[in-house]
């Protein structure tokens, strides 16, 4: 199984500056802003980190989900609160792209922040629609090149790791192909199980489910090792 | 503070809870030596010089 170099990693940042009161901190909860909705991957994570830091921090951390298009309202407001410890920043590697896609962006993701520390890294699968006739990711590739002007790669919007991941696949294997982008990981993945879209490249947090339950043909996993049995590749 | 935060992260990533959840999300959790400042300020760095060409010769952005 080919390596393709692409780690979509979750990170955590915080606002900073010396506090003189820095050796009791904390004397009270600490809120994590997560910049995606409740229920998505990122506040998954988030959710199991927050409580398992307030252990030995011995307070609270109170997850708070700011929603916005491309994750850039939550770095924003992390920017503009105190910086005093109480309001950490959890992220993903939209934190790397952000700069590249916004031009009128409110914050410098390296400037702006004081780093914490690297949570999980999430591997990116690629799969297709079940009825796609390749049935692994050498025929995968032949089929795609024979049909370049033919096959449809699904994304999940301007920013999403699929887009992100398809961006690196097409200059990788150095093959365009005809891109659609859907509002969200949800309406990409259905049209992709109904057969309206060919494939798509996405973290495992999105397609694990799928490719367990055979509704998707999957055929890499950008992880070291496999990644047992989720990604196996489908018959 | 940042000490205390990511000691406290790098705690929570050996936590077996932690890397059992993560594991059924299909995440790897990191080793505690990248769950530090240092090693997230390096790798964010790292992306960021990695995407900026990728990007741009795609031409996209998103406002």
């Amino acid at each position: 199984m080919k390596r393709i170099s692409f780690v979509a990693a979750l990170s955590a940042s915080i606002a900073f500056c010396a506090s003189a009161f820095a050796q009791q901190y904390p004397t009270k909860n600490i809120t994590m802003l997560v910049p995606y909705a409740a229920g998505g991957p990122t506040d998954t994570v988030a959710r199991v980190i927050a409580q398992a830091m307030g252990k030995p921090l011995g307070q609270t951390i109170i997850v708070e989900n700011r929603p916005s298009a491309g994750g850039i309202l939550a770095p924003e407001q992390v920017k503009n609160s105190r910086p005093d410890g109480y309001t950490i920043l959890i992220h993903h590697i939209g934190m790397a792209t952000i700069p590249w896609l916004y031009r009128q962006l409110r914050f410098n993701p390296i400037d702006d922040f004081e780093p914490i520390g690297l949570i999980n890294d999430v591997p990116m699968t690629l799969i297709a629609r079940p009825t796609f006739p390749p049935n692994n990711f050498k025929e995968f590739l032949s089929y795609i090149k024979a049909n370049k002007d033919k096959v449809t790669y699904a994304n999940a919007g301007i920013g999403a790791a699929s887009h992100l991941c398809g961006m690196l696949f097409m200059s990788y294997i150095q093959t365009e192909f005809l891109t659609v982008p859907y509002k969200g990981t949800g309406p990409a993945m259905n049209d992709l199980l109904g057969g309206q879209v060919d494939f798509m490249c996405d973290q495992t947090t999105n397609t694990t489910s799928q490719i367990k339950s055979g509704k998707v043909k999957a055929y890499a996993v950008t992880s070291k090792k496999r990644t047992r049995p989720r990604a196996r590749p489908s018959r | 503070m940042i000490d205390k935060l990511s000691s406290a992260l790098q705690q929570s990533v050996k936590d077996e809870t932690v890397r059992k959840r993560f594991a059924d999300l299909g995440a790897e959790t990191m080793p505690p030596e990248r769950a530090t400042p240092e090693a997230l300020r390096k790798h964010l760095k790292a992306e960021i010089d990695k995407w900026g060409p990728l990007i741009k010769k795609a031409g996209v952005y998103a406002d």
